[in-house]
């Protein structure tokens, strides 16, 4: 769970969080790109580096930390992993691409963490993506809550009829947990019915296109950054294919 | 005046059910009027208000025979959301439908829906903050709210399509009474100073009822008594639902001492009417 905590959304004061998440998105691709090129640990250890310094400025270094903990284990494995099955390429291969995860990860995080999903679902939407996707994204981050109150209701109603969820083995505890799903799997399709309802009465589904109450705007410090971003984007990778010569 | 709503022998068959969910209903409903619908479990309240926006038969299949013209448009050719412009809906559960970021936004979702320009979408957003006095909770998420505020805000974002009819069905069941006097309150404004039509699903008479110039009652499907609140209470039919015990002791008295006068609906006006009596104004005392 701590792990997911640190993707999850901390709203906060900081610069980070201020800025467009497209805007954000282009610095994320940035990095994506960067660390999928280059496998040499000293140009990741500089990205992970470079991501640890905007998480103090996103203010966020404690849950961020979580995440990236929790993908240390994860970057162990794939130590350990690349050094058994391809012996031949060394130890600096295998840090390598336990490095790239990690500094993956720790990119996502630092994004998902300093960004709100519903401004992130409304520049997408401002970018051209259709309502459809969108309310999608909305939607499902918004009913989360809602969901696991309905598991909390649906454990409590069978806790109550006798149903053992927290003694026995593992398997007659998973038997037990499994019986859960059915009721659980009913009351979502029904609720998931209602909230269509709901929403075809709004209008939702019509004819034209859907227009935008107060589209998300960029500020000129986005647009600085977009196209700083996009200019070494531009540099990395002709650097990478090797354009100069 | 011709009727804004008007039903001729409707007929309702979900798909894959055997009986109709709706028999026989006859049904006409004038501009302003504030219609209170209520009935047992399962008599088709519910159906009766899908019918009204087109989520019958447009989002849920079924046979339906009859004429159903809602504010002049024929729902079966109407799509839903030509009629959302025109027919407000309103759920028991607020959470369901609600499903924006913020207030501002969550009114803000049917005019998107329907392709309003931003100006004007920002002019009736900000109409209906202010009408509904939640210029303050603009940027709070709807969930944040407690549940009388979220009905309020599920109303608030229906007036902003400017609809003519709005339907509720049983806005008031997940709220505390006091919530629920508010929100009928609500109801009751927007239906006199705006003439907008309200037709109110409500088990809870006693709370309801004052602000209702009609009652329809239904059963297995069918329309069983319709008329003023005062007429269709002392009729037969009305023993199925909860009569209101201020109606209830009207009643009595009205065995006991062979007096007719006005049905009391509040316990303000059983206190008139028996002080009345007591001041031997009036027969048979
Ligand atoms: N989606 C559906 N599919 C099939 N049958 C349905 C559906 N919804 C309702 N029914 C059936 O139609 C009949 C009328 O139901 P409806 O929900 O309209 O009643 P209601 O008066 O609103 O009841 P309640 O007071 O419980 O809300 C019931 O017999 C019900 O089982
Ligand atoms: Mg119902």
């Amino acid at each position: 769970m701590s792990m997911l905590e640190g993707f999850l959304y901390k709203p906060k004061e900081s610069p980070l969080h201020k800025l467009d998440p497209r805007s954000k998105a282009v610095i994320l691709v940035f990095y994506t790109v960067t660390s999928l090129i280059y496998l040499d640990p000293i140009v990741l250890i500089l990205l992970l580096l470079s991501v640890v310094l905007l998480s103090i400025v996103g203010k966020c270094v404690r849950e961020w930390s979580k995440s990236v903990k929790a993908t240390l284990t994860f970057a162990l494995v794939i130590f350990i992993l690349n050094v058994l099955a391809s012996p031949g390429l060394g130890y600096t291969y295998a840090l390598a691409m336990s490095l790239r995860f990690l500094s993956l990860a720790a990119a996502f995080s630092l994004y998902f963490l300093t960004t709100p999903p519903e401004a992130l679902a409304l520049s997408l939407e401002a970018a051209g993506l259709p309502r459809d996707f969108t309310l999608m994204l909305t939607l499902s981050l918004r009913f989360v809550p809602t969901l696991a109150r309905d598991l909390q209701i649906v454990t409590d109603a069978f806790r109550s009829r006798g149903l053992k969820l927290d003694s026995g083995n593992y398997v007659e505890r998973l038997y037990n947990f499994a019986k859960l799903l059915t009721p659980l799997i009913v009351f979502e399709i029904r609720r998931s019915l209602m909230i269509a309802e709901a929403l075809e009465s709004r209008g939702f589904g019509g004819a034209v296109k859907p227009s935008l109450y107060k589209p998300p705007k960029m500020s000129l410090i986005d647009y600085m950054i977009t196209a700083g971003g996009l200019v070494a984007l531009g540099v990395i990778v002709c650097y990478h294919l090797g354009f100069p010569q | 005046m011709t009727p804004l709503i008007e039903l001729r022998d409707v007929y309702f068959t979900y798909e894959g059910e055997k009986n109709p969910a709706l028999k026989g209903i006859n049904l006409e409903i004038k501009e302003g009027e504030f219609v209170l619908l209520t009935g047992p479990s399962g008599c088709g309240k519910s159906t009766l208000c899908r019918l009204l926006n087109g989520l019958i038969p447009h989002f849920y299949g079924g046979d339906l025979k009859g004429e159903v013209i809602v504010d002049g448009l024929d729902v079966r050719s109407t799509p839903t959301y030509e009629m959302a412009k025109h027919v407000g809906m309103v759920f028991q559960n607020p959470e369901n439908q609600l499903f924006n970021s913020s207030v501002e936004r969550e009114i803000a979702f049917g005019l998107e829906s329907l392709g309003f320009p931003p100006d004007e979408m920002e002019r009736r957003v900000e109409e209906v903050l202010r009408a509904f006095n939640l210029v303050e909770l603009r940027d709070t998420p709807p969930y944040m709210l407690s549940g009388g505020q979220q009905q309020k805000v599920a109303i608030a974002s229906i007036i902003a399509l400017r609809p003519k009819i709005i339907v509720l069905d049983e806005p008031t069941a997940n709220l505390d009474p006091l919530s629920a006097e508010e929100i009928l309150e609500l109801l009751s404004v927007l239906c006199k100073d705006q003439n907008i039509t309200i037709i109110l699903v409500e088990h809870r008479l006693e709370i309801a009822l004052k602000y209702a110039s009609r009652l329809i009652i239904m059963k297995n499907g069918e329309k069983i008594a319709d008329g003023t609140p005062r007429d269709v209470l002392l009729t037969k039919e009305a023993e199925i639902v909860g009569i209101p015990p201020v109606v209830e002791v009207y009643k009595t008295i009205r065995r006991r001492y062979r007096i007719t006068r006005v049905t009391p609906l509040t316990p303000h006006d059983l206190a008139n009417l028996i002080e009345s009596l007591a001041r031997g104004e009036g027969n048979g005392l």
